[in-house]
């Protein structure tokens, strides 16, 4: 959604990630764009949505549209289809942002949480390493690698995407990263995001499409890339 | 005395690194910094100081200027090896003052980083100071691109010189100032359609209200004839220039003894280089320099390093080195070895595009940038190959495969990378905190 402009630090490439993993596997991806003043849309034909971030004015100019098509998301996510929000998207998911200017903007408000702008100048800036519990069958944790840029603090999410092993996470220091529902996930994780972490991926893509597995592709690449990052991390 | 000490040290340290041969770059200056941290404030400036700043064009722009007021007789001291932080600015300050803290010269012209201008602009006595453009660029160290202008904005409304903008670029062109003269490109043969442009990233809306621009016209990237609902648009600027050939170009009315109808010989290296051409004309006429002197300088102006450099490797192949820094770096880039001509394309069958991206400071930590980038115009060339390194190199392979462009072979180690890409030879882009050892590596190649 509003990918004209909530458009920063590369999360296209998410797009481009999902829909390759797809692909090679046969799955048809077809994608559809919603912007500001777009019509009525039927959130519950889509599989994923999926939301980025941008700076503080577009993402105003995105708060008010988005609130309009709550309940048509809201629908949707309860009726099997699956969110990933990042940074812009996530905190719109919340009571309220505000911005470095003072601005209150209002968020769907479908979760407690909310977020400030931290003080002048002042943002989370660097690589993040996270560990997520992806699977619920016990399969233990997964490594999840990105890179933060936000000057928003969240705080009271109370069930986040993953623990922090390097970086901050939704605030300074925070510990922890993100949100995760059995519906979506939010996380100020750029990168972008998913072509690291093909693991995370394949959730996503499982999720969207209500099953179980997915047929292996080589991740040979991939592994090399997280590795070599996650080796200078330590 | 403090300031004599940090200046014989700031000499006396380039001495030691030009002995050893090294590349030494921003050293000298940083040492005589650390030794008089306010040294800068208290030295005597030539009459002309010119800075530049941008995200765009800087180190272009910034030889460009110099070399004409050199050729036009002034004693003129730049930085023009791109070194654009504070301490690469003071080793060129420096090594060109006496002891006492005298610039030997007739004009200082230096080349800033956009969030070292906003701190410092007001700590230098600054006559002229050149935006190029604002683009998407280095987001970590500055935040967003809007941060960036709001903080250079507040530096310009302390400051009492002359300020150069591009009227094309809604950005930058939002910066008011009392005494602000303004540079163009007009519509012209190269200009573009907005149906079905893709290009924009930065500032596709209004920086007064807003609401989304409308464009009659583009150049490139977000550059071009932009209006607003709200009434904010382009004003055919100060001087402005028309592109009908790949060699020339026209002035469309009289600028400060350039006449009406002048035309400049170009090289043809696309819109880009003509809109640092415009700037450096811009302020060099303003100074009273003869047109001609300019045209003698741009006719003949070789690019820096890594800036549509050749390198001749020693088994004969060549290597068009890029350095790219930001999107709209990486499509002009590109851009330009797709439209090669024909004759000169077929030489670079199966060749190899050699992809360097780091993640140093001076890279932007975050390397998100290069899935902002149309790589995927490299799809138009018959290229076989795709070589990537660099610290962030693999990142660059999971951007050519998951963009479904190519794969590529991943090598960490530069110099072996260098050695694969000599045996066919071809594109080299590469990020700057890796360009000068690309290079070295390029022409030590056996």
């Amino acid at each position: 959604m509003y990918d004209q402009v909530l458009d920063l630090y590369g999360d296209r490439g998410n797009i481009a990630a999902l829909r390759y993993r797809c692909e090679e596997r046969g799955i048809d991806f077809d994608i559809d764009s919603c912007d500001i003043g777009d019509g009525k849309i039927d959130f519950s034909q889509y599989n994923l949505i999926f939301i980025g971030g941008g700076a503080d004015y577009e993402q105003s100019m995105v708060a008010k549209d988005l609130r309009s098509r709550k309940m048509g998301i809201v629908d949707a996510l309860e009726n099997g289809a699956f969110a990933l929000l990042i940074c812009g998207g996530y905190q719109l998911f919340g009571q309220y942002y505000i911005d470095s200017s003072g601005n209150k903007i209002s968020g769907l408000g479908v979760f407690d949480y909310y977020t400030k702008a931290a003080e002048a100048g002042k943002r989370c800036i660097g690589n993040v390493l996270i560990e997520a519990e992806l699977e619920a069958d016990g399969l233990g944790a997964t490594k999840i690698l990105g890179f933060e840029n936000h000057g928003g603090q969240t705080y009271g999410v109370e069930n986040p995407f993953g623990r922090v092993l390097y970086g901050n996470g939704n605030h300074f220091e925070a510990g922890l990263e993100g949100i995760m529902t059995d519906s979506l996930i939010g996380t100020y994780l750029h990168g972008p995001l998913l072509p690291k972490n093909p693991i995370l991926t394949d959730f996503i893509i499982k999720k969207g499409l209500r099953i179980k597995e997915l047929e292996p592709l080589d991740n040979s690449l991939e592994n090399r890339a997280f590795n070599s990052i996650y080796k200078a991390l330590l | 005395m403090r300031d004599m000490i940090a200046i014989i040290i700031c000499k006396f340290a380039r001495f030691i690194i030009n002995i050893l041969g090294k590349n030494g770059g921003s050293k000298p200056g940083d040492l005589a910094l650390k030794i008089s941290p306010n040294i800068l404030s208290r030295l005597s400036y030539p009459k002309i100081f010119i800075m530049v700043t941008g995200t765009n064009g800087k180190t272009s722009t910034t030889n460009m200027i110099s070399r004409i007021l050199s050729a036009s007789g002034k004693k003129v001291v730049t930085n023009s090896m791109g070194d654009n932080l504070l301490i690469g600015a003071a080793t060129s300050i420096l090594l060109s003052s006496n002891l006492r803290g005298k610039l030997n010269a007739d004009a200082i012209v230096l080349e800033m980083d956009e969030m070292v201008l906003a701190k410092h602009l007001n700590d230098f006595p600054v006559t002229d100071l050149l935006i190029t453009n604002f683009f998407r660029d280095q987001l970590d160290r500055a935040g967003e691109m809007a941060t960036v202008i709001t903080k250079i904005g507040d530096a310009i409304s302390l400051y009492d010189g002359r300020l150069f903008v591009c009227a094309d670029d809604p950005n930058s062109y939002n910066i008011d100032h009392s005494n602000r003269l303004t540079f163009g490109l007009g519509c012209g043969r190269f200009s573009v359609a907005p149906e079905g442009y893709k290009e924009v990233s930065e500032g596709k809306f209004c920086p007064k209200c807003h609401e989304r621009l409308i464009y009659e016209y583009y150049q490139y990237s977000h550059l071009g004839g932009f209006k607003c609902e709200c009434g904010y648009k382009r004003i055919d600027p100060d001087l402005e220039a028309i592109v009908d050939s790949s060699d020339e170009f026209l002035i469309t009315k009289a600028f400060y003894g350039i006449e009406e109808g002048y035309k400049f010989k170009t090289r043809s290296m696309g819109l880009y280089h003509v809109y640092n051409e415009i700037s450096a004309i811009a302020v060099t006429a303003f100074h009273g320099v003869n047109p001609c002197v300019m045209e003698e300088v741009l006719s003949n102006f070789e690019l820096g390093i890594g800036r549509m450099e050749t390198i001749k490797m020693s088994n004969g192949r060549t290597a068009l080195l890029n350095l790219v820094k930001n999107p709209t770096g990486v499509n002009e880039v590109i851009k330009y070895i797709v439209n090669l001509p024909k004759n000169d394309n077929k030489n670079h069958l199966n060749q190899t595009v050699l992809l360097v991206l780091g993640d140093a400071v001076v890279d932007g930590t975050d390397v998100s940038w290069i899935w902002d980038a149309d790589f995927e115009a490299l799809k138009a060339l018959d290229l076989t190959r795709f070589i990537c390194t660099g610290k962030r190199g693999y990142d660059m392979a999971l951007r050519l495969k998951y963009g479904q462009i190519g794969e590529a072979i991943v090598l960490e180690d530069l110099g072996a990378a260098v050695r694969e890409f000599a045996t066919t030879g071809g594109f080299v882009l590469s990020t700057y905190s890796n360009l000068f050892d690309v290079r070295d590596e390029l022409g030590g190649v056996n």
